[in-house]
């Protein structure tokens, strides 16, 4: 029954990261290429984690495509984050994504359905969103 | 099958020596963190997708290939850092023994499903995933090798 919200919840992820991106996007001058690096690093690989855990409980037998999906969900989201600042944050971002979207799909495979581990990931995604957003506006 | 895959690994091994001889000959060009940049995505996706092949080639002595796996990554990564300063010689390491790891993983889970308790229908798939998986990992490389060869101009 559960597994029926799983699409909102990932609707509502995307959501949320693009009012990130929104709020970074205008702030973006001020930073430097050092939080830059950081930022492009952290967003990609949490969005690809928790993109592959709520694929893999949402479509289980469709194992490579959801590898796939994820890993390019995660290269695309490490390269915008990172086209902010510079090509070579972008390149770190990319570089990240894409390792943490090849892993993702596997931890999901690997916790068998359990919503406490879902509930546990979806937590750490919005705390390290707030941080991002806190580290930016007081660097 | 073992042709094919064999095909990629020496593909894989050829792209990893081509940008090596790139990047020796313009080594003065560039700054340190450029380097470490370079060290970083280098070495993480060759030694993933050299680990995954060669997961894929030899079927016995798992952890033997796992070990020789992640000391050819490592080395991969130290030859890759130490183009310009010591100091990306630490990341391009990370790197290189976080990404071979990564390939052992995919590897093992590909070949064996019943360790991520994936349904037992993948058991009649194990061949054609194991196609899909080895030419999008070498297309992953092409992609990344391209677009770190293209940042030379920017």
């Amino acid at each position: 029954m559960i597994a029926s919200y799983l699409g909102y919840l990932f609707y509502g992820n995307l959501l949320i990261l693009s009012l990130t991106f929104m709020y970074v996007f205008r702030i973006r001058k001020l930073i430097g290429f050092q939080l830059g690096m950081n930022i492009s690093t952290l967003a990609g690989g949490f969005t690809a984690i928790i993109t592959g855990v709520i694929l893999i409980y949402q479509f289980p037998l469709k194992f490579v495509i959801v590898t796939i999906v994820t890993t390019l969900i995660g290269m695309i989201v490490g390269g915008v984050f990172g086209s902010l600042f510079d090509y070579q944050t972008l390149l770190t971002g990319y570089g990240n994504g894409l390792m943490m979207g090849i892993m993702s799909p596997m931890i999901g495979a690997a916790a068998k359905n359990s919503y406490v581990f879902l509930t546990f990931l979806e937590g750490i995604f919005i705390v390290s969103l707030f941080l991002l957003v806190l580290s930016a506006k007081r660097t | 099958m073992t042709m094919y895959l064999l095909c990629l690994f020496f593909l894989t091994s050829l792209i990893g020596f081509l940008i090596y001889k790139v990047f020796y000959k313009k080594r003065q060009l560039y700054n340190d963190r450029f380097g470490m940049i370079l060290a970083m995505s280098c070495s993480g996706i060759l030694s993933l997708n050299i680990s995954m092949l060669s997961q894929f080639i030899i079927s016995d002595y798992l952890f033997f290939i796992m070990i020789g796996t992640v000391v050819l990554g490592g080395s991969v990564g130290i030859v890759f850092g130490a183009l310009v300063k010591y100091q990306s010689l630490l990341a391009g390491f990370l790197h290189g023994i976080v990404g071979s790891l990564t390939g052992n993983m995919l590897g093992i889970v590909v070949k064996d499903p019943s360790i991520c308790s994936l349904p037992a229908q993948y058991f009649s798939m194990i061949d054609q995933n194991i196609l899909i998986f080895s030419a999008f990992g070498t297309l992953l490389v092409m992609i990344t090798i391209s677009i770190v060869y293209y940042s030379l101009r920017v």
